[in-house]
């Protein structure tokens, strides 16, 4: 009797434990034909089947592969420089990037494509703009409005923080992307004829536009923002900068920035609605103070802006 | 009751391994240039490099990092946003090949590509890709951000190693 009970006990154990092996299974065997696959290097036929597949999933900016966002990135920030032109600074450049990409790496999201690049735009208004993928594009009055290395990487990170989110392709129409995801998926070669690719190269048109008039006139809505202070504080807490950086810079900006100004004003909501969503992040500890190797390499860095 | 126990052991060791295996799946490295490192850490050193496309089996994670396994034996640790469960082709032509659907397969340089931005190039003389270009260069090794955290006194969570 006792030993009845207790087979009937284990038989559950074993159920689940059969249960759980078998998907792993096929995962294991699937291994050889995969990496036979890379090397053919084919693309499923069924065009017609494709088309299908592609108008159904393929419609929102969370179908766009890295590469492809990485090619956006590279025209938003081209764009962006055709107004505002680089700083010749490569002092400030090297310790940017320096900055920059150590933040970049404590995201949600270290890994784009092409990488997380910065540089300084030579503009007196206080602006920053992060091109999706991670191009991100800082002018000379912004760098000015920090006092410290603390308040440089909290607007870095804010930056980054639009880049993890991908808030740069949700300002793509939607019309767009079905017209993109239309030709990727009739056409099978990675050629385009010239007709796909004129196509093509409309929605792509059409995209960069969508967005830079985002970065540049409209602003990404108050939700947006949000989501990038706050990964902002993840970022600097991360890396052990003081998250109250954030509030001083933002501090800093309500009382530079002019109401219905045509920088940073014009882009993002009221500094001072951006304090209150802030600071319950943040809790009340006490601000860090700044070490002075930091202090000094911040400003030798930043002495000829 | 000897027999009982045999079972349970045996269910006990099965529900284990099921538990360890299934975290194994093939995944693919979606970035130009994708790091392994011997810790899962943003500093983490860094053990050898993958390469787009490459094809590598997860073995375990930890939080946002997976541990890997590439077919050339390098194992190291990787960010999730370097990895996609999609297979990524990358050149074009031939068959097709039966069984994959388009939700797992993705063809690098299709849609947004080199060629349209030739093409966009072309007639939009304004966009200045000269710096982009520039940008592009300034890379930054793992190496270099330690010692400059090392130098300001930043102190990351979890130490800089």
């Amino acid at each position: 009797m006792k030993q009845r009970r207790g087979t009937l006990i284990v038989l559950p154990f074993v159920f689940i434990a059969l249960l759980l092996l078998f998907p792993c299974r096929s995962a294991i065997s699937g291994f050889s034909d995969v990496v036979g696959g890379v090397a053919d290097g084919v693309l499923p036929g069924k065009v017609g089947s494709a088309v299908k597949v592609a108008v159904a999933l393929g419609k929102s900016f969370e179908d766009i592969t890295p590469e492809q966002e990485y090619y956006i990135g590279r025209a938003v920030a081209a764009n962006v420089l055709g107004k505002y032109p680089a700083s010749l600074n490569d002092r400030f450049d090297d310790y940017l990037n320096t900055l920059g990409q150590t933040l970049a790496q404590a995201s949600d999201r270290p890994d784009t494509f092409g990488g997380y690049h910065f540089l300084l735009l030579d503009s007196p208004e206080i602006n920053a703009f992060a091109a999706p993928g991670g191009l991100i594009l800082i002018t000379r009055g912004m760098v000015r409005l920090c006092k410290t290395e603390d308040a440089l990487a909290a607007v870095l990170a804010h930056e980054i923080g639009h880049i993890q989110g991908r808030h740069g392709l949700k300002a793509i129409k939607n019309s767009r992307l079905t017209d993109a995801f239309n030709v990727a998926a009739t056409e099978a070669a990675r050629t385009y004829g010239p007709a796909q690719l004129s196509k093509l190269t409309e929605a792509f048109e059409g995209s960069i536009t969508d967005i830079t008039s985002t970065l540049m006139t409209s602003g990404y809505s108050r939700d947006l923002e949000q989501d990038a202070d706050k990964g902002a504080v993840t970022i600097l807490r991360r890396v052990g900068y003081d998250p109250g950086a954030l509030v001083v810079m933002l501090t800093e900006m309500k009382k530079q920035l002019k109401p219905g100004g045509l920088d940073f004003a014009k882009t993002h909501p009221d500094p001072k609605d951006r304090i209150d969503y802030v600071k319950p992040l943040i809790g009340n500890a006490p601000a860090k103070p700044i070490p002075p190797e930091r202090q000094h390499r911040f400003e030798a860095a930043t002495q000829n802006l | 009751m000897t027999l009982t126990r045999v079972v349970l052991v045996l269910a006990f060791v099965l529900a284990l391994a099921a538990a360890t295996w299934s975290d194994s799946e093939m995944m693919s490295v979606q970035v130009k240039e994708g790091q392994l490192r011997s810790t899962p850490s943003f500093l983490g050193p860094v053990v050898g490099p993958v390469s787009y496309g490459e094809r590598v089996e997860t073995v375990k994670k930890q939080g946002d990092w997976f541990d890997v396994k590439t077919s050339k034996n390098l194992r190291g640790w990787i960010h999730q946003s370097a990895l996609t469960t999609k297979q990524i082709m990358l050149s074009a032509g031939g068959q097709a090949k039966s069984g994959a659907s388009d939700k797992e397969v993705a063809l690098a340089g299709k849609g947004f590509n080199a060629d349209v931005e030739a093409q966009y190039r072309r007639s939009n003389a304004r966009a200045d890709y000269t710096w982009v270009d520039r940008m592009e260069t300034m890379t930054v090794r793992p190496a270099q951000m330690i010692s400059f955290l090392d130098e300001g006194k930043v102190r990351p969570e979890g130490g800089s190693r």
